[in-house]
């Protein structure tokens, strides 16, 4: 038996099945768990500083709990943020016009 | 020499040609892709140690660099091989690459080993640990994905999730992008084989829940999205597309806009629109399309990159960036209309740049890309 390990060098350590199959548990019996998920959403908003934004991010267990919520209100919330947070980093000072930078590959 | 049994390219398809491009030849591709105004590319290389080793990528990067053509220019090469040594990775580092990306294609091990029943990619170990020796190898930019539709999505995406948190954990930056292959139709492939599949609205919901996980990263969508799947996800935390793309080996010279060669093609590119059209569908929708290469070729990559954008300073030169290498692109390929949209696009932005003495130079510096063959200007 191997345990999580996100620091391990080993690939069965980080990427662990069992904290997987745990968190997709953890996922399935909070996804309607509003009070959490709307912790999990505020944590997620970009958040002003005084030089621009800073994004805290998610845990992949958290954000697994959002994948698994199926509310059309919350998926449209996790949509509207989603936006923010590239408006934070990649917008124009005029916050108002959508204005994203795209890079471009070949 | 792979079994992948989710891509055309495996080995036992006898009906695909297989292809080598002579150094000549990658010269031709090279400067066809500058004619359309490319300034960054991925090299794409199946795993043949014989026929492909890492000389021959080494080489091909030196051929690309070289090459200018007009005014064109490729200012970063990304680079998309199967999973090597420290010691290759380091000489691909040393080669001047910009990212490194390779997709996991599946997290579930069992899985992953019946789809890669044969070749070197069977071992999972070796795989999933691939960008650990890349970063070990100096390697300060990875790319990470999986293909959708081979496992079950919410297990791919903790798995994603638990790849990136490792990486910050061990080597103190995370993926600098993640891209979102979903799995298409090409030839011996039929996608229905595979029950994983997901719908657009599943996809678009992954994508903005990595987009709220992951916020410092660059989401990558490519050509094998329609145009409808491109528009929508863009607006929830894609960051970076690709244009004009062929999938076919050697697809770009000698072939117009309009007609593609399909016979050696990876997979159906959905969004067939020439990158032309792209630049200008991105301006009409009110994004700025940018060719900016700047902090890669300023140092500015690995956690050097994350600092500066978690401390709002990649918004004090990204936006100029944008707008001078979009001039360039006007200036050098683009069509009429799209000159016409981009320059009163390029107009109105520079009046959004804070910095009186930032909005001079850049304006300027605009100047000199209209008035003269100087190009290659960045912050």
């Amino acid at each position: 038996m191997t345990n999580y390990d996100p620091k391990s060098l080993k690939a069965e350590e980080f990427i662990h099945d069992g904290e997987i199959l745990a968190t997709l548990a953890y996922a399935e019996e909070n996804k309607n768990n509003m009070e959490l998920i709307q912790q999990i959403l505020d944590k997620a908003r970009p958040q002003k500083t005084e030089t621009g934004y800073k994004c805290a991010g998610l845990t992949h267990r958290v954000a697994s709990v959002l994948l698994a919520c199926d509310d059309p209100d919350v998926i449209q919330e996790i949509y509207k943020i989603a936006e923010e947070i590239k408006l934070a980093f990649y917008a124009t000072v005029s916050s108002f016009l959508r204005r994203f930078i795209f890079r471009i590959i070949a | 020499m792979n079994g992948c049994v989710y891509c055309p390219y495996h080995h036992q398809n006898k009906t695909i040609p297989r292809k080598k491009l002579t150094q000549e030849e990658v010269r031709a591709e090279v400067i066809a892709l500058q004619d359309m105004g490319h300034k960054r590319l991925a090299i794409e290389a199946g795993e043949d140690p014989v026929n492909n080793p890492l000389e021959y990528i080494l080489e091909c990067i030196k051929t690309i660099y070289s090459v200018h053509h007009k005014n064109g220019d490729i200012r970063r090469v990304n680079v998309n091989i199967a999973a090597t040594t420290v010691e290759n990775y380091r000489k691909l580092k040393d080669a001047g690459i910009g990212t490194y990306i390779l997709f996991q294609e599946t997290y579930h091990k069992e899985s992953y080993e019946q789809l890669h029943p044969t070749g070197p990619k069977h071992n999972y170990a070796y795989h999933t640990e691939a960008m650990d020796r890349a970063m070990e190898g100096g390697i300060d930019d990875v790319g990470l994905g999986v293909l959708f539709g081979l496992e079950l999505y919410k297990y791919e995406f903790a798995g994603l999730l638990m790849h990136a948190e490792h990486l910050e954990a061990v080597h103190g930056v995370g993926p600098h992008t993640i891209s979102v292959p979903r799995l298409k139709k090409a030839d011996d492939i039929d996608p229905d084989q595979f029950d994983n599949g997901i719908d657009d609205d599943t996809f678009a919901k992954i994508t903005a829940c990595i987009r709220l996980a992951v916020p410092y990263t660059g989401i990558i969508i490519s050509t094998r999205e329609n145009e409808q799947v491109r528009s929508r996800l863009l607006h929830l935390g894609v960051s970076q597309v690709s244009g004009g793309s062929r999938t076919s080996v050697g697809g770009y010279a000698g072939y117009s806009a309009e007609e593609r060669p399909h016979d050696t093609e990876q997979f159906d590119v959905s969004d067939q629109r020439s990158l032309d059209e792209v630049v200008q569908w991105l301006m009409e929708n009110g994004h700025i399309p940018s060719f900016c290469t700047a902090c890669y070729r300023e140092g500015r990559t690995g956690d050097r990159f994350m600092s500066l954008c978690k401390n709002g300073q990649i918004l004090n030169c990204c936006h100029p960036n944008a707008l001078m290498t979009l001039s360039e692109y006007l200036e050098d390929y683009a069509s009429d209309s799209a000159k016409e949209i981009g320059y009163k696009m390029v107009e109105e932005e520079l009046k959004r740049i804070p910095k009186d003495k930032v909005r001079a130079i850049a304006e300027q510096n605009i100047q000199d890309i209209k008035n003269s063959n100087r190009r290659d200007f960045r912050f």
